[in-house]
């Protein structure tokens, strides 16, 4: 299949809602998108990451031509989304949030059945499919229960059986593990996993350690623009400051501290040391720099020459919500 | 091992099936359903019946009053499966929360009304068998000449009502409220479509709103082809008359749709997804 490059082409996308209008009045804008561009690689899970009201949502709803772009263009599986929109629904699965968009009076079964005959897939396939699919989320058990009866977990599942169910190529999923406990999370993680390489996937999410478990790239929406875009560790090194080394001891230190953290802020990895007392009344240093192996050793020398008794020893990487912080200037939530 | 696919015309055929499949299995998911359909007809039946007969009429447009009421059942049956079956379709969706799941697949939202009103007739058969019964006991006189002029009615009436629930698919989701709307519409239409009330005392202002309704032409050939006696002459006359306020309704129906799909994709005002 020609792809032109990437599974999905984003280009500049951009969608405004006018709202509030009436017949003399003329109404209010809301960007949803500004300006959003980026490539889905073959084979990959490339992850939109953003709070809520990002733009995420509305930009899939583009990619999967339920939405028309005020501006710019986007191809899936190299087919232009406006222009060719049937045959893109036909080379894409959707997962879209929350527990809609199954028949609940309709047993597991007679859901995919329904959805494989509207992609108008022969009777032979649809019955292959249908068990293929069931065994894959693991609902065999349950195939002929009405939905309705399901929890919120195996709804996601057959969300996910429905979106395969036509042997897609690409996959766009939205949120899918939201409102999941957590085990339930896991479970339907591991099945996202294992649709690389065959498939490639788009997964939009709020959950930074989602994004940062599933997805080889990530582009970290705010406010209708991507503010940064990479790997998850090309991410989490462009805040490598965020890294600490904390480390508690059993007593107080006091006045023993002070060649301590001497000692450290000689190191150019250091940026900055911290002490405080810990929850047990000991003395908590807290270092932060941009490589830890040199800082830990260093201070968990200095540490013993004072003859401290070290009860905790933690080493705390970046996280994507530090990158989220630095890019946006404000807090995820 | 890859999916294969059907080709177009038998995906198109497949799809209304499938969805006419999936409307009964969902319908018939409440047990108030299978009791409630064939009872109201039965009691409407019965309604105009005794209100007829109270006035001291034994007869209507030449018909006996329960034959003429009969057919007029048949059609309001038909009107009501319309409304609530392909017209309400693109609605029911939405209230259900699976519009969105709907529109990402690239079947045609046409096959998914189709389907809707095609089951909903299979819905109303009980219907038409309990009215049936109880227009015969109660005396409804058949004259049936010309067989063929009946099945052409019949059809007629059927492309009628489908053609109505297109129209309505589109105007009940863009008003936003189509319960709302549906309720509004389906009264007058007993009275303008001539289901219960001969058209020839309707006044002569009212006429050209019946006329651009057509199930009443179709109404007309149905009566006329089994309680008069007419044959396929009088009959065909009706029956076009009918067909071409159908092709009518047809394309405002489609027209409906396209712009139902421009809203939503366009504007994004229609909460469908």
């Amino acid at each position: 299949m020609e792809t032109r490059g990437g599974a999905i082409i984003a280009s500049h996308l951009r969608r405004v809602y006018r709202k509030g209008g009436r017949l003399f009045r003329k109404g209010g804008e809301t960007v949803a998108v500004d300006d959003i561009s980026f490539q889905v690689p073959q084979g990959t899970i490339f992850g939109l990451l953003g709070p809520n009201g990002a733009g995420k949502t509305t930009t899939i709803k583009m990619l999967s031509t339920l939405l028309i772009p005020t501006a710019g263009t986007a191809t899936v599986g190299g087919h232009d989304v406006v222009r060719e929109d049937r045959i893109v629904r036909r080379q894409l699965g959707v997962v879209l949030g929350g527990d809609r968009g199954l028949y609940a009076k309709l047993s597991a079964r007679a859901n995919l059945v329904y959805f494989g005959n509207l992609y108008g897939m022969t009777s032979e396939s649809i019955r292959r499919r249908t068990g293929e699919m069931l065994e894959l989320v693991n609902l065999q058990d349950r195939a002929d229960d009405r939905v309705e009866g399901f929890s919120r977990g195996m709804k996601q599942r057959l969300h996910l059986a429905k979106a395969l169910m036509h042997d897609p190529p690409i996959l766009i999923l939205d949120e899918p593990t939201i409102g999941l406990d957590p085990a339930a999370a896991v479970e339907l993680r591991r099945a996202i996993g294992r649709l690389v390489p065959e498939h490639s996937v788009l997964l939009t999410t709020h959950d930074m350690h989602e994004a940062d478990q599933l997805c080889s790239e990530i582009a970290i929406v705010d406010q209708g623009l991507i503010v940064a875009q990479g790997t998850p560790d090309e991410l989490k090194a462009r805040v490598g400051g965020n890294r600490r080394v904390v480390i508690s001891t059993q007593a107080p230190l006091n006045g023993r501290l002070a060649g301590v953290e001497a000692g450290l802020n000689a190191l150019v990895d250091v940026q900055r040391v911290i002490t405080d007392l810990d929850d047990v009344g000991g003395s908590r240093l807290t270092v932060l720099c941009t490589e830890t192996p040199r800082a830990l050793d260093t201070a968990l020398a200095l540490l013993r020459a004072t003859d401290a008794v070290i009860t905790q020893v933690q080493v705390v990487e970046p996280t994507l919500e530090d990158v989220f912080l630095s890019v946006a200037g404000k807090s995820f939530e | 091992m890859s999916v294969a696919y059907r080709t177009e015309p038998v995906y198109l055929l497949a799809s209304i099936l499938a969805t006419t499949r999936r409307y009964l299995q969902d319908v018939s998911a409440y047990v108030i359903q299978l009791v409630r359909w064939p009872l109201g007809p039965l009691f409407m039946f019965a309604t105009w019946r005794i209100t007829y007969s109270a006035s001291g009429r034994t007869s209507a447009d030449g018909a006996t009053l329960s034959g003429f009421l009969l057919v007029g059942i048949f059609g309001s049956i038909l009107w009501s499966s319309s409304i609530w079956g392909s017209g309400y379709a693109i609605q029911n969706e939405r209230d259900d929360g699976t519009s969105g799941s709907l529109f990402l697949t690239p079947v045609s939202r046409a096959a998914v009304v189709a389907g809707y009103g095609l089951g909903s007739f299979i819905w109303f058969l009980p219907s038409f068998a309990a009215v049936g019964v109880l227009g015969w006991i109660t005396g409804a006189h058949f004259a049936v000449h010309a067989p063929w002029a009946v099945v052409l009615a019949v059809l007629a009436l059927c492309i009628a009502s489908l053609a109505a629930g297109f129209t309505f698919s589109g105007i009940f989701i863009l008003t936003r409220r189509g319960n709302l709307v549906a309720n509004v519409i389906q009264s007058p239409i007993y009275l303008l479509g001539g289901l219960m009330v001969p058209l020839s005392v309707l006044p002569g202002w009212l006429r050209p709103f019946s006329d651009a309704i057509p199930v009443t032409h179709a109404v007309v050939a149905l009566r006329e082809s089994t309680l008069l006696g007419a044959g396929m002459g009088s009959t065909v006359h009706d029956v076009a008359l009918s067909l071409i306020a159908s092709a009518a309704w047809f394309v405002i129906g489609l027209i409906g749709l396209w712009r139902v799909e421009d809203v939503a994709k366009r504007v994004g005002q229609l909460d469908l997804y």
